[in-house]
């Protein structure tokens, strides 16, 4: 499962028993990506790094910085790391600072985020990452231009959904009305079609109510992706759909208006619709 | 219909959540020359109860930055202590 890798210039040892070259103190944790035509310095008002006492600098090349700062690999090691992981809290506040610092350059211009956990041994291999990917890194940087990414969350009351639109359904009245006059025996039968056929209408539902949403909003945003479904609820119900739209600054008045509009039209059948951001274009850098 | 929909559609309200999943299963990843990569690494074990349950842990440690003794933890003692399921939403 751990993937932590070693790879590329280690200092070739001369002779067959010539001592292990000495472990470098620390490594240099990148960010994000930017311009450097906007950042030629670092500014005071920059957030903190990673850990306490190593500021954020710039490494430049291809008319590219990256933001990086040093991060001592006692810590952030081959063997610490895992252990520091595994330790939620350390872990997840590291990932804040991450982001933190990526929101501080994101909210200046565009840039290329990178995920959480990027270390290089030095700066050099910094400059030949940047240089080597710099056609690339430009033409996302482009695309990503007075944009910014926004979360839509879709819950689901499927107690709602089932009383105020399911029930209602030209299938399954008819049915409920037969089992109110049947026999004992009957309507036991006819109870368990029902729910079965409540259940897969319900399946249904939501899968189109997902699907207008989603087209909906794509016409007021640049691009779309679906995130991972992952078990999770809330007082509004279960998470159905993690929707994640690239949007214009200058139209957002637009896709926000849209999303109140579905968070309306569909509130009575028990969806409930969160909108989050504006966060840096995580999902959308490839 | 006279329900204040600003309750039903929460704009403007980063949750931690969401924004630890960005940034720990999202973003650029970068491979080849790279020397150290714990990108990789499946951090589905920082399962989703357990965040939400450190999340006013992270917020002091994150709101804590100028107090000295920050630096005492960051360097070695764990910032907070887990229990399971712990302070979690449910």
């Amino acid at each position: 499962m751990t993937m932590t890798r070693i790879k590329g210039k280690l200092p070739r040892a001369r002779e067959k028993k010539a001592a292990k070259p000495r472990e470098p103190s620390h490594g240099t944790y990148v960010y994000c990506v930017l311009e450097s035509a906007d950042w030629q310095i670092m500014p005071d008002s920059a957030p903190e790094g990673l850990e306490v006492g190593h500021r954020l600098e710039l490494v430049s090349c291809a008319e590219l910085a990256a933001v990086v700062s040093a991060v001592p690999l006692s810590h952030y090691g081959e063997k610490a790391i895992d252990a520091n992981l595994a330790n939620t809290s350390w872990a997840a506040t590291r990932a804040m600072r991450h982001e933190q610092v990526v929101e501080f350059f994101a909210a200046r211009g565009p840039l290329i985020p990178l995920r959480f956990g990027t270390i290089y041994i030095d700066r050099n291999s910094i400059e030949r990452m940047l240089s080597s990917r710099a056609a690339e890194f430009r033409s996302v940087m482009k695309s990503l231009r007075g944009k910014q990414e926004w979360g839509v969350l879709i819950y689901c009351d499927q107690t709602a959904l089932v009383t105020n639109s399911v029930s209602k359904h030209a299938e399954i009245r008819p049915l409920l009305e037969r089992a109110a006059a049947a026999s004992p025996g009957q309507s036991y039968l006819l109870a368990k079609q029902i729910e079965a056929l409540k259940a897969k209408t319900a399946r249904q539902e939501i899968s189109a109510a997902i699907l207008r949403m989603k087209q909906a909003l794509e016409a007021s945003s640049e691009r779309s992706v679906s995130g991972p479904r992952e078990r999770r609820r809330n007082e509004h119900g279960e998470l159905i759909a993690r929707l994640s739209f690239l949007v214009q600054v200058r139209r957002f008045s637009r896709f926000q208006a849209t999303a109140e509009r579905l968070a309306k039209a569909y509130l009575s059948s028990g969806f409930h619709i969160e909108l989050v951001g504006p966060m840096p274009p995580y999902s959308f850098v490839g | 219909m006279s329900q204040d929909y600003s309750e039903v559609l929460d704009h403007n309200e980063l949750s931690l959540l969401e924004t630890l999943d960005h940034v720990l299963n999202r973003g650029l990843v970068v491979s080849g020359d790279i020397t150290i990569s714990v990108a990789d690494i499946d951090l589905i074990y920082l399962g989703l109860n357990v965040i939400l349950a450190s999340v006013d842990t992270i917020n002091r440690a994150l709101s804590g930055r100028d107090d000295p003794r920050d630096a005492e933890r960051i360097s070695g003692d764990p910032i907070g202590h887990f229990t399971g399921n712990g302070l979690g939403r449910d």
